[in-house]
């Protein structure tokens, strides 16, 4: 296995283009599962020298989080707002967190990923390069699974962007883990809600843990975007039965179905009747 | 003396703890070391039909059962368990075999091919199973390592004329040490000596648990302690396992071997605390007295017995608590599966019996509409009265001052009526008073420890304390010192803590079941007291104490009947949570705790104790799940199975009252085990009294809660 | 592959498997034993490090990553005035019992203090959450960071 640590981000797409290799970001994933990941076929690419893959910025009301970016300078940023906060604090530890990255996190597409949750609920864009050009992929179609991505082995996720606008909706972030801090989740509920006067005219859900991919439906968004805050209210049951039957949640050893079931839609209820 | 002897002074051992000087088993290397790992059953049970080993190179070897030169048994108790697997496994991790060689990577890779042919065997998996007349037995006829009984008065009577009898069954679950070192030996033989270092609590188990394997005399088998990265009950009688397997290594390769678990792998096959079920059913008279208590204890000891007969007799002479009951029928047994074998874990059988009976009598006291505290304390037991085991209650006992005391801080009343329920945060408080028997049970510290311990006075006037009970994080060393200090009268700085080295110390016994201070530091009182006469003799001194059973104390170790214990450390804790309806989220947020340990020998090892043994309780209480799928444990690692960590902590208030026990060291009890008991039951307290429901299981999982707080009935 | 880092200061090489854990490495080819393991899945934080001023979990950290860098271990910062306020503070609220979890600690308050982080009770629940410890329950240790932090800041004032 060779190593390959580019400067440049074309160099390490011509790498990519040329080898079969395994991408090295953060490491903190890699190393606990070293055996399966690599193999003396792959050569290593390791993208911590190449700047522009870490920084995060603001341009033309689009926001970018490039895909090396840590936990801890998404947490430290100025550029992003409070629910970034809320959700990397519930992630691990500091420690980890100095390490591990946005773009590793994706890429592993756990069903728990937490910022897997939150780039579905800000409709995040997922920026894809290679030797034959960049391409735009939507969060909810760039992850197709658990473990699974559409990310292919001649190209690289460079960054995530969004609209910056979104930092003036209300946030409600939810993680259930296994204890406060250090935890993998159970469940996560995500709510992002703008208003209008009394009018809540843009509702997103996010829900995560409970099934193979993060459960964000913007179908039943739309039934209930521009709406008062009073018949979302009255509808809450209703919203919560449409919501029930995306619910796919397992019995693992961190929790069982029935609970992450119960509990999704109680935080979901609770968000529609309380929250917003 | 006594009140300034608890005055905290700085550990012994602090500068090479704080500067990572410290030396743990893992740091240590020697000369021509080769590294072992182990090879581990994949069945819960099953025949072993033939085992490939992969081509292993020059330096590189196995070891397994036929290279015990004497006895492939781990000396316990019922001598059932090899130290390797013969011809059969009993447990998923049961070791095999070794792999050993000169690079640590390579041998961990030489072991994972390690082909074995299992036939499998139908395992006993439940208690249920382990009944079945359709599944070979594990152990004997009926998978019952050890049944007993004990009754008082005619319990059958007062249930057959209960106005109204309340039976209900308690759970608790596995819990794992998780001391931050792992378990780990290096091995070296060398003029026919075996000597082996390592992380443990009882250095002559081992040395006696080799003496056996390899048909040697003492002389030949020498036990070092290395700097011990917590223990807990862990590192008791498991490491004559682990010693065992370096040693033989050791022996047939002439080369030092160092044998270091992996955590998983240190999870997966080294002893637990033991999972229980206890029923206990209170008859009531008309006036809602309890007449009568009938309690069944269950313990799951695994695949052998290792400790579990005295688990359960522990479990079983405490599982009244705090009260007397005028007539009682306890049950008790051990039984057989093929799982991981479970053994000692602080508290040592308290907690899970402390659990049932004060979960059932806050549940009771709920059913009742009576204050929790107000209801137990009508059943506490006084000075003069029995125990269990019809010994006596020797005091003074101070519970209602304990228990005062835990009200006054508090500030009970105004926590009762002011915690505020709003909204999905439900706020509810509990109460436990809980005991725990000081040092060995029944006469175990008579007929088999028979504990000496050695004073000497050297040239320079520093005095050496040799005894065989360890440092491993409880302030031992600290609390020895200042005895031995002040018994003396002399500054703490001249006082020696000799290194642990069966070569050089006595037998003083093992360090567990919270008797090195009151047992052992009892011995050094009274080595002292002969020093002092001697102290101006020419040369070096030495002074030692043998263990004298106290004249009053009297144990028929087949009737299960006298003292049981020479003393008692007691306990009360109140506890405030909340739980959140939304999530079942249970959130500790306050636990205040007064002790009666006789005196503190030092403050800052007593709270140090005290801290860590709730959060440990808390853990047990809260996160700490284990949970077992055809005699696989599903959490084998620390991403899965949950410690609390600092974001977990709770906010303590502690306080202790002053009781000198005479037969202790300036009056000291022991002090280890008995914060961990109270914690479970008060939290299940609190949880009642925020949900309005009662709860009989520990861990309190959201999981758990989601069921108590949803169910109709 | 060979690999350059300082640690502590001095300069060192090694030459081995590139995804080998940092604290593999600084503890079997360097005996830097101030270096624990208690999981070697990055969960416990007895194996905590300073890579370039940035606290790490080096079970975790595969050592290619370090090529260039400058590693600080717990003996590489015996000297500091940070370290001297700690130990003074952990003495005084008695926060070490087995010491395993130690150095790690350690670690990541020479790191707060380092930022002039103030270590309020939330801060430091935070800062620690990655550093597991069986034997306090965590309060000795608060108490001793919160000592230690005003030791450090007297010192700092009175120009010690």
């Amino acid at each position: 296995m060779r190593i390959f640590s580019p400067v440049t981000l074309d160099q390490a797409l011509l790498l990519r283009s040329e080898l079969k290799c395994t991408v090295l970001s953060g490491g903190t994933d890699l190393m606990l599962k070293k055996q399966f990941l690599l193999s003396d076929e792959h050569d290593l690419l390791m993208l911590q020298k190449i700047e522009e893959l870490h920084e995060i910025s603001v341009k033309d009301g689009i926001t970018h989080i490039g895909a090396c970016a840590t936990q801890t300078d998404i947490l430290e940023s100025s550029l992003l707002w409070g629910v970034f906060m809320d959700v990397v604090s519930c992630m691990s530890c500091p420690s980890i967190r100095n390490l591990a990255t946005i773009g590793g996190n994706i890429c592993n597409a756990s069903p728990a990923g937490d910022l897997i949750l939150l780039m579905s609920l800000l409709d995040a864009n997922v920026v894809v390069q290679s030797l034959h050009g960049r391409k735009t992929i939507k969060i909810h179609d760039f992850i197709t699974g658990p473990g699974k991505t559409v990310l292919k082995e001649d190209e690289l996720l460079t960054e995530f962007c969004f609209e910056d606008s979104l930092r003036s909706y209300s946030y409600f972030y939810k993680k259930v883990g296994t204890r406060k801090a250090n935890a993998l989740s159970k469940l996560s509920f995500a709510g992002a809600a703008k208003y209008s006067g009394n009018t809540v005219s843009d509702i997103r859900i996010a829900i995560g843990a409970v099934a193979p991919v993060v459960v964000r439906s913007a179908e039943i968004e739309k039934l209930f975007s521009n709406r008062s805050r009073q018949e979302l209210n009255d509808s809450s049951y209703s919203i919560s039965k449409l919501y029930e039957k995306y619910l796919k949640p397992i019995d693992d050893q961190r929790s069982n179905a029935m609970y992450r079931k119960k509990v999704s839609l109680n935080l979901l209820k609770y968000y529609i009747e309380r929250v917003i | 003396m006594s009140a300034s002897i608890s005055d905290p002074v700085l550990r012994n051992d602090f500068e090479e703890k704080i500067s990572a000087a410290a030396m743990y088993v893992d740091d240590l290397t020697f000369k021509n070391m080769l590294y072992a790992k182990t090879v581990r059953s994949q069945r819960a049970r099953a025949k072993i039909k033939n085992i490939t080993v992969p081509y292993l190179d020059d330096g590189y070897f196995t070891v397994d059962y036929k290279d015990i030169p004497a006895s492939n048994i781990v000396k316990e108790i019922l001598d059932d368990q090899p130290f390797f697997a013969n011809g059969e496994v009993n447990f998923i991790g049961e070791p095999i075999m070794l792999i050993v060689g000169t690079d640590p990577h390579k041998v961990a890779e030489l072991a994972e091919k390690v082909v074995i042919d299992y036939e499998d065997l139908t395992p006993v998996l439940s208690y249920e199973d382990s009944l079945r007349k359709d599944i070979i037995p594990i152990y004997g006829l009926d998978n019952c390592f050890a049944e007993y009984e004990l009754c008082r008065g005619n319990a059958k009577k007062a249930f057959a004329t209960a106005e109204k009898v309340v039976e209900r069954t308690y759970e608790t679950g596995y819990q794992e040490h998780v001391y931050m070192e792992p378990q780990g030996m290096i091995a070296i033989y060398e003029n026919r000596t075996i000597t082996v270092y390592g992380s443990m609590q009882c250095p002559y188990y081992i040395k006696h648990a080799l003496e056996k394997a390899f048909g040697w005399g003492g002389e030949r088998i020498r036990i070092v302690q290395t700097a011990t990265g917590g223990a807990f009950g862990g590192k008791e009688e498991f490491p004559s396992i682990i010693a065992g397997h370096a040693a033989f290594a050791a022996f047939k390769s002439g080369k030092p071997v160092k044998l270091v678990y992996e955590r998983e792998e240190d999870i997966i096959s080294t002893t637990k605390r033991h999972p229980s079920v206890i029923t206990v059913k209170t008859a009531l008279d008309l006036n809602h007295k309890i007449t009568a208590v009938d309690i069944d204890i269950k313990l799951n000891a695994g695949a052998y017995a290792g400790l579990s007969s005295v688990v359960l007799q522990r479990a079983m002479f405490c599982s009244t608590g705090v009260y007397n009951f005028e007539n009682f029928i306890i049950k008790g047994k051990a039984y057989a599966t093929n799982t991981v074998p479970t053994g000692a874990f602080r508290g040592f059988g308290g907690p899970q019996a402390i659990f049932a009976i004060e979960t059932h009598m806050s549940t009771l006291a709920f059913m009742l509409h009576q204050d929790v505290v107000a209801f137990k304390s009508i059943y506490i037991v006084k000075t003069g009265d029995k125990t269990t085991t019809g010994g006596t209650f020797r005091g003074p006992l101070k519970l209602t001052e304990i228990i005062n005391r835990v009200k006054e801080m508090a500030d009970y009343k105004k926590l009762c009526s002011e915690k505020n329920s709003e909204d999905h945060i439900k706020m509810g408080v509990g109460f436990s008073v809980f005991l725990h028997g000081c040092g060995f049970t029944g006469s175990g510290e008579q007929q088999v420890i028979k504990a000496r311990a050695l004073l000497k006075k050297n040239h320079d006037g520093t005095v050496g304390i040799f005894i065989s009970n360890v440092e491993m994080g409880q302030g031992l060393g600290t609390v020895m010192r200042k005895i031995v200090a002040s018994s003396l009268g002399i500054d703490i700085s001249k006082v020696i803590y000799a290194p642990v080295d069966t070569d050089k110390v006595p037998d003083s016994g093992p360090t567990v079941a919270s008797r090195s201070t009151m047992i052992v530091g009892g011995l050094l009182v009274r080595a002292c007291e002969e020093l002092k006469q001697r102290w101006n003799e020419d040369g070096a001194v030495a002074a030692q104490a043998d263990y004298q059973q106290p004249s009053w104390l009297e144990w028929d170790n087949e009737l299960l009947k006298g003292d049981a214990y020479p003393s008692y450390s007691w306990g009360a804790d109140i506890a405030l949570v909340s739980v959140n309806t939304l999530t079942y989220e249970l959130n500790i947020e306050k636990i205040w705790t007064v002790m009666d340990i006789g005196i503190p020998i030092d403050t800052n090892t007593l709270h140090g104790q005290i801290e860590g043994g709730i959060l440990q309780g808390v853990g047990y209480s809260s996160c700490e799940v284990m949970s077992m799928k055809d005699g696989k444990i599903l959490q084998k690692n620390l991403t899965d199975y949950i410690i609390p960590s600092s974001k977990d902590s709770v906010e303590i208030s502690l306080d202790y009252i002053i009781n000198p026990y005479e037969n202790g060291p300036f009056g000291a009890k022991g002090a280890g085990e008995i914060p961990f008991l109270g914690v479970g039951p008060a939290v299940a307290g609190a949880v009642l009294d925020a949900v309005k429901k009662p709860v009989c299981k520990l861990p309190l999982t959201a999981e758990y809660l989601m069921e108590v707080i949803e169910n109709e009935d | 592959m060979k690999i350059n880092f300082f640690l502590n200061h001095i300069f060192c090489t090694v030459d081995t498997d590139p995804l080998r854990s940092l604290a593999d490495v600084l503890r079997n080819d360097f005996n830097q034993t101030d270096v624990k393991q208690g999981c070697k899945e990055g969960e416990c934080g007895a194996c905590a490090v300073l890579i370039e001023g940035v606290t790490v979990h080096s079970c975790i950290y595969p050592v290619v990553m370090a090529q260039d860098k400058k590693i600080l271990t717990l003996s590489g910062i015996l000297d500091t005035a940070e370290y001297q306020a700690i130990k003074k503070g952990f003495s005084d609220a008695g926060s070490v019992q087995c010491g395993f979890c130690t150095p790690g600690i350690v670690i990541v308050c020479y790191d707060m203090f380092k930022r002039n982080i103030k270590p309020s009770r939330d801060m430091l629940m935070e800062h620690l959450s990655g550093n597991l410890c069986r034997c306090t329950g965590y309060n000795s240790i608060f108490k001793g960071v919160e000592l230690a932090f005003e030791y450090y800041k007297k010192n700092m004032v009175s120009g010690g």
